[in-house]
């Protein structure tokens, strides 16, 4: 019983990784995730130990959101089913350690300031609408999302950069 | 053409800016090579990962209560973040209109249907209405029967057609379920058992259960992995263990692991939820008003673990009976009634001391049987002048009290209350100065020459998920003896520099064979402890004092946190 509370405190992060990129609305990637939980620890029993467990997790969540389909499919954020599958395999192919991008992440947020960091925070903590925020903040739709993109591109380059050094401090 | 990489952006941020075209765009992109791939995984677990900052940042703030205002207003945005919600629809930008010049259409020619081809229409029409309702249609939500109620206990439901007898079975889609106080045991049929407390109100779901507010406790079996429970906030998925879930009218729940590991997602909203794996031995609240997560102490007797109608057991996982509750009455865990007494004369349990005529007890040397509690076997007084004293209903007797006055006040009471008599005033007892007699520091006072015992073999059949293992106490006499104020006359009888206060012998003994004995000088001396194995064949237990050389009076003899030691709870 433990061990399946172990895999799936390890596998999380990267089940939730692949789920965002398929539904990348956090309540709905919340949503299929706690289910993938509940069908993760249902059918343990039916885990194949000598497979990767993080991979069986990944196969579950994929089964479902094709279950869902039909609910996002109306936000056309939704691939193919042979794109999906494509995803989730790159996933399993590059589990990342999310405590790794945690941790760059807590020095690339403190060298970001001004506009960008506003912008960014207003999205994902307050919730708000890029029109709402383009409302606030007197700006077009467009320029604020140019502004995320931009926030969204050095963020990556500084955690690369900083995940980079840390393994060469890691030897 | 949109660039690639701001395609990726548009894609975690664009809600209805992510056209179809765009995902088109995106998945060609991603398949044209695997670095394109490695980026787009990245991506997302940035995405991950400064919604997962961005919420601790909040929580960090909140606890610690300094905003930085200069920098950025978290609260300023959180009230935004809500009313938003609420706010009118925005319009969108839409592109300026071009300059249409007016144009003439010709008039159109107005067609004439066949009737044939109208019925024909209307056929068509109703045939794809038909597979438009069949597509978009809710699932038609049958119910299935998934668990049985299998113990309830000083149950009201909230509405009379609601109350179910034990053995009822329960089904999903049966409806909100309100119960307004006691206690019920459900056990669904893969195995997990749910004790819900009231007042509550839950609805019974396959593998799941969904909680508005009450307290339940679940104990899942390993058929039974993966149970869920549902507050309107949180959600609690068990990973093979036992856990209590408080939930809250206001929407804030707290959840206590007992054993193994409880998944919990917490929060609402576009936002996401604080996921938290939660081990034993841990708990954690959830905060619906500050929407954050905050470790709090483990409440171990909280939540009702077992409960059993016929016996009238509510265990809470107490890690021990109380033998002072069932003195009162009560099964060991709180339920008996605090100031009662066990009558030396009747037997019987009685809520209003009597205080005995000189001689009474003396002239009684048979053995009393307890009628009131069956874990109580019975009373007696501890005087050996004429021999052997019986101290169980079994006839076990016991060769070596001393000879006594065989005088006593009052029956033997949960608590330390001690009456009005003569120039003493009715107060609490202490020993070495700390008051007993509360529920917090119970104490059985049981005055010199009186005996109690215990019947071991019921206390262990009302606790058959654990076993007995020691019986513990201190003993001692009350110092109150010293206390001038403790007397109408403002004279207390004995002082701490006299040489001389009446002394105390205790005893206890296990199916009449002596397990421990000891003589307490005086009030000043430590309390004493008392450790005595149990083992599984005991069958009573016997506690009893004494006086010394029939001096009797003001001999305040207590046996305080009594405890029965439970083991290898199950």
């Amino acid at each position: 019983m433990e061990e399946v509370a172990v895999f799936w405190t390890n596998a999380q992060p990267v089940v939730y990784a692949f789920v965002l990129s398929v539904v990348p609305r956090f309540q709905d990637a919340d949503d299929i995730l706690q289910q993938v939980a509940v069908t993760v620890v249902k059918n343990y029993n039916k885990y194949d130990k000598k497979c990767s467990f993080v991979g069986w997790a990944i196969g579950i969540a994929k089964n479902e959101i094709l279950m869902h389909r039909r609910e996002f499919l109306k936000n056309k954020f939704m691939f193919d089913s042979e794109l999906i599958e494509k995803i989730a395999a790159a996933h399993e192919k590059e589990p990342v350690k999310i405590s790794n991008i945690r941790q760059a992440l807590d020095v690339c947020m403190n060298n970001l300031k001004g506009r960008g960091k506003q912008v960014l925070e207003m999205r994902y903590r307050s919730e708000l609408s890029i029109a709402r925020i383009a409302q606030i903040l007197g700006m077009t739709h467009g320029s604020v999302y140019v502004l995320l993109h931009r926030v969204r591109v050095a963020l990556q380059a500084c955690i690369d950069r900083e995940m980079l050094a840390g393994e060469r401090d890691n030897g | 053409m949109v660039d690639s990489e701001f395609l990726v952006s548009l894609f975690f941020y664009g809600d209805d800016a992510f056209t179809q075209e765009h995902r088109e765009q995106l998945s060609n992109w991603l398949q044209q090579s695997p670095e394109n791939m490695s980026q787009f995984v990245r991506a997302a677990y940035l995405h991950q990962a400064v919604h997962e900052h961005v919420a601790n940042k909040e929580r960090i703030l909140l606890e610690e209560s300094a905003l930085d205002k200069q920098n950025f207003d978290y609260a300023y945005w959180t009230t935004i973040g809500e009313h938003e919600k609420m706010a009118p629809a925005i319009p969108k930008e839409e592109s300026r209109p071009e300059l249409i010049q007016k144009v003439v259409y010709p008039p159109q020619v107005k067609r004439k249907m066949a009737k044939i081809h109208k019925l024909t229409f209307a056929a068509c029409a109703a045939v794809i209405l038909f597979f438009v309702y069949l597509y978009f249609a809710p699932l038609p939500s049958s119910s299935i029967e998934v668990a049985t109620l299998v113990d309830q206990m000083d149950v009201q439901w909230g509405q009379s057609w609601m109350a179910l007898d034990t053995g009822s079975r329960l089904w999903t889609n049966q409806g909100r379920l309100s119960l307004q106080k006691g206690i019920i045991n459900i056990l669904y049929d893969d195995g997990v058992s749910v004790l819900v407390e009231g007042p509550a109100s839950f609805e019974i779901d396959q593998s799941r259960l969904w909680l508005d507010y009450g307290r339940l406790y679940s104990r899942v079996s390993e058929t039974g992995l993966g149970f869920t429970v549902k507050t309107p906030t949180s959600q609690f998925i068990d990973m093979g263990t036992e856990f209590g879930v408080q939930a809250d009218v206001n929407g804030s729940s707290e959840l206590h692991v007992m054993k193994g590991k409880v998944q919990l997602f917490a929060g609402t909203g576009n936002a996401g939820k604080f996921g938290k794996m939660t081990t034993q031995g841990h708990a954690v609240r959830y905060d619906s008003y500050h929407g954050h997560i905050q470790d709090i102490p483990i409440k171990t007797d909280a939540f009702v673990r077992t409960v059993d109608s016929k016996k009238q057991v509510v265990w809470r996982g107490q890690e021990y009976i109380d033998l002072a509750d069932i003195v009162g009455g009560g099964n060991g865990f709180g339920t008996g009634k605090y100031g009662y007494i066990v009558d030396q004369l009747s037997g019987n349990i009685i809520p209003k001391p009597t205080i005995y005529p000189n001689n009474q007890i003396r002239k009684k040397s048979d053995y009393t049987v307890c009628n009131s509690s069956p874990l109580i076997d019975g009373v007696f007084v501890p005087d050996g002048e004429n021999g052997p004293v019986q101290i169980s209903t079994r006839g076990d007797l016991f060769p070596d009290f001393p000879d006594t006055s065989g005088e006593c006040w009052i029956g033997i009471q949960n608590g330390t209350t001690h009456q009005i008599v003569g120039e003493i005033k009715e107060h609490f007892l202490s020993l070495n100065g700390v008051e007993y007699g509360t529920p917090q520091k119970a104490a059985v006072f049981l005055h010199a020459n009186q005996g109690i015992t215990f019947d071991l073999e019921q206390i262990r059949q009302s606790v058959p998920f654990a076993n007995i293992d020691r019986f513990t106490s201190l003993c001692g006499l009350s110092d109150t003896i010293y206390e001038p104020s403790m007397f109408a006359n403002g004279k207390a009888p004995y002082s701490r520099e006299a040489s001389y206060s009446p002394p105390g012998h205790f005893w206890v003994l296990v199916d009449g064979e002596l397990r421990f004995s000891t003589i307490v000088q005086s009030p000043l001396d430590n309390a004493v402890s008392i450790d005595v194995p149990i083992s599984a064949k005991d069958r009573f237990l016997t506690i009893a004092a004494t006086d010394i050389n029939k001096d009797y009076a003001f001999v305040w003899t207590l046996f305080a946190e009594p405890k029965l030691h439970l083991s290898n709870m199950k």
